[in-house]
């Protein structure tokens, strides 16, 4: 049966959501939040659109395999890993760089890494639980 | 910064069979990588034997306070001979395992097992260190239950529990020892624990936690039970990755911690260490002759020749300690090798069973002397490298005046033979049975894809020729060795070595 007013708020919360796992992710330098934390409330957003419209749906609003998003993330990360050491400095140096007065930093890219790793494994996770619970279907 | 290598390189090539998961020639592209990681930890040996120690500081961060990652002698040894492993089961598991296996992970999930262990070898902080053996257990688990046979999960789950049980002692462990130290730093911690005149009695409870985590990994007697529960299920290829890294690992731990901080109470951990050996020793070998499964006998045996090298590092002298070192790496090439070619005889025959069994001398008498040869360096026979190992731990134990273990550790060698020779006559000397006993199941373990490369062959036969050539010419091994144990002896250069030297790279 379906239920309009679960289906609209979940599409809504979807995108809160993953707004908030945004700022939450750029503010993580210095203060609370990550890229971990950040992943864990972005994929709780997609469990929640798919709790209510089934894993495929999941799968078709993301439109990547989650594999695939686990192992860029793993390779955003693993670059964040790298670069200092072709500057010659120990991996996982922080290095910075400045765009248009905004401080880019190899920090970041390894929470962005973690961030996309994590969305991908859970998303991953659940919708196969679904898939073999039979959820939705 | 090659020490950062052998951690990266495997973490490399993971996210490359996750984004390339249809690529067919994930093996060959697995088999570089092998290669390479073989070439960066030669490197890395020989920059370690010029220099003594490497290290290096993650994020560039000082040392008590980031992680260090430092390889000393003992430490550049174990990363080559795990690469040698590795190198040898990537090139074997083309043939044996089977195309199913290969499409879901095999590759990815013995990369990662190849990154905890080199993690874990290189790892100078001991969270960091707990994290390694996670990374290792959790790709280790994978591939022990991967394929999803019914004994498979069965012997999956024994083997999951008891180590995640392990695991959590040593977090806890590692949990209490912060408290009291307030750091993570195993030189910080060493550093710490020589200020103290008489280790205070508080650390206590964090060492044991610790070293009955280490013991459950290395499978020492009493906390052997997962090891034979669960090593004859998975394909052969995984059991002989797993004898050659997983418990050598744990015991290389074991060592690391004994000599940098427990033998500062050596009164109360020396005696129990050395009871421990012993005990590993003997009921390994003796529950060994009881069985009749090719690699459950193996399996067994791994935890009596762990003891001989947990018996070293009980000795506490610079021989003994070089036996222990020359031993595990030893035992790391002759175990595999061992485990090898029972997957080849499961190939060829569809059982283990050794009443089934038979007559493989005269169908296959390669793969007899391979086995002759990994099977009788195991039980010490001369030149191979197995005897070099244990003369080395016998004669150390004579002269720390330490007769009962030295004795022990002979009579063990005796049954070790035994076992051996059982398995000798009855697979390969013996007439195959007229009526079998056990009916055969077949089980879809290798690829029948015909290759222009014999791997199995090849591979096997490397690791028999290295065995024999570290028996012959064990001279410069066992110079390097006693080098390596001098320097672990001398807990105060490393941590001098991590503390007190400026940033270099």
């Amino acid at each position: 049966m379906r239920n309009i007013v679960l289906e609209r708020i979940a599409n809504l919360f979807l995108y809160v959501m993953v707004g908030f796992a945004l700022f939450l992710l750029l503010r993580g330098h210095n203060r609370p939040g990550g890229g971990f934390i950040a992943g864990i409330i972005a994929a709780a957003g997609f469990l929640l659109y798919g709790i209510v419209f089934g894993s495929e749906k999941v799968l078709e609003k993301i439109k990547i395999n989650p594999r695939y998003i686990m192992g860029s993330g793993l390779l955003i990360a693993f670059l964040a890993a790298i670069i200092p050491m072709l500057f010659g400095k120990p991996p996982l140096t922080g290095m910075w760089t400045s765009l248009a007065g905004i401080a880019l930093g190899t920090p970041l890219l390894f929470d962005v890494g973690v961030f996309v790793l994590v969305v991908g494994m859970i998303v991953s996770i659940f919708t196969n639980i679904m898939d073999v619970l039979k959820w939705n279907s | 910064m090659i020490i950062a290598l052998p951690i990266f390189l495997p973490l490399a090539f993971m996210i490359f069979a996750f984004l390339f998961r249809h690529f067919h020639g994930r093996e060959y592209v697995a088999i570089g990588a092998a290669a390479l990681n073989l070439l960066i930890s030669v490197f890395l040996l020989i920059e370690v034997n010029t220099d003594g120690m490497v290290k290096i500081q993650m994020g560039d961060w000082p040392a008590p306070f980031g992680i260090t990652l430092i390889a000393d002698r003992f430490s550049a040894l174990m990363v080559l001979v795990s690469a040698i492993v590795f190198m040898a089961t990537m090139a074997y598991s083309i043939q044996s395992v089977d195309s199913r296996r290969k499409s879901f992970g095999f590759y990815l999930f013995s990369f990662g097992i190849l990154m905890g262990v080199n993690g874990s070898f290189l790892a100078g902080d001991i969270f960091n260190l707990y994290v390694w053996f996670e990374v290792m257990l959790m790709a280790s688990f994978i591939l022990m239950s991967h394929g999803g046979e019914r004994n498979q999960l069965e012997g999956a789950i024994k083997y999951l529990i008891l180590n995640l049980i392990s695991s959590f002692f040593f977090v806890a462990g590692i949990g209490l020892l912060y408290g009291k130290l307030g750091t993570l730093n195993m030189a910080d911690i060493a550093q710490k624990l020589m200020s103290y005149e008489t280790m205070p009695p508080e650390l206590n409870p964090a060492f044991i936690l610790i070293f009955v985590g280490f013991a459950i990994k290395g499978a020492l007697a009493p906390f052997f039970f997962w090891l034979p529960a669960s090593y004859h299920t998975p394909p052969p290829v995984v059991t002989a990755l797993f004898a050659g890294l997983l418990t050598k690992v744990g015991i290389y731990s074991l060592i690391r911690f004994y000599t940098l901080f427990l033998h500062q109470n050596s009164e109360f951990w020396q005696p129990l260490i050395l009871w421990i050996a012993g005990l590993s020793m003997v009921i390994g070998v003796i529950t060994a002759t009881s069985q009749f499964e090719f690699r459950k006998v193996l399996s067994f045996h791994i935890i009596s020749q762990v003891g001989y090298v947990v018996m070293g590092l009980g000795l506490y002298t610079v021989a003994g300690l070089a036996g222990a070192i020359f031993f595990l790496a030893h035992n790391m090439i002759s175990k595999t090798n061992a485990f090898l070619v029972a997957g080849y005889v499961h190939r060829q025959k569809g059982t283990l069973n050794l009443k089934v069994l038979g007559d493989f001398y005269k169908e296959h008498p390669l793969w007899a002397i391979f086995f002759f040869i990994s099977a009788f360096s195991l039980a010490g026979l001369p030149p191979l490298s197995g005897f070099i190992g244990k003369y080395l731990l016998i004669k150390a134990g004579i002269d720390a005046q330490q007769l009962g273990i030295a004795f022990t550790a002979l009579f063990v060698g005796f049954f070790t033979l035994f076992s051996m020779v059982k398995i000798w006559m009855e697979v390969f000397w013996k007439k195959t049975p007229e009526k079998q006993p056990v009916p055969i199941i077949k089980t879809a373990l290798f690829d029948d894809k015909p290759v222009y490369i014999n791997w199995m062959t090849w591979s096997s036969g490397a690791m028999a020729i290295i065995i024999v050539l570290t028996g012959v010419f064990a001279t410069p091994v066992v110079d390097y060795c006693t080098l390596a144990a001098e320097s672990l002896m001398k807990p105060s250069e490393y941590i001098n070595f991590v503390l007190n030297h400026t940033q270099e790279l």
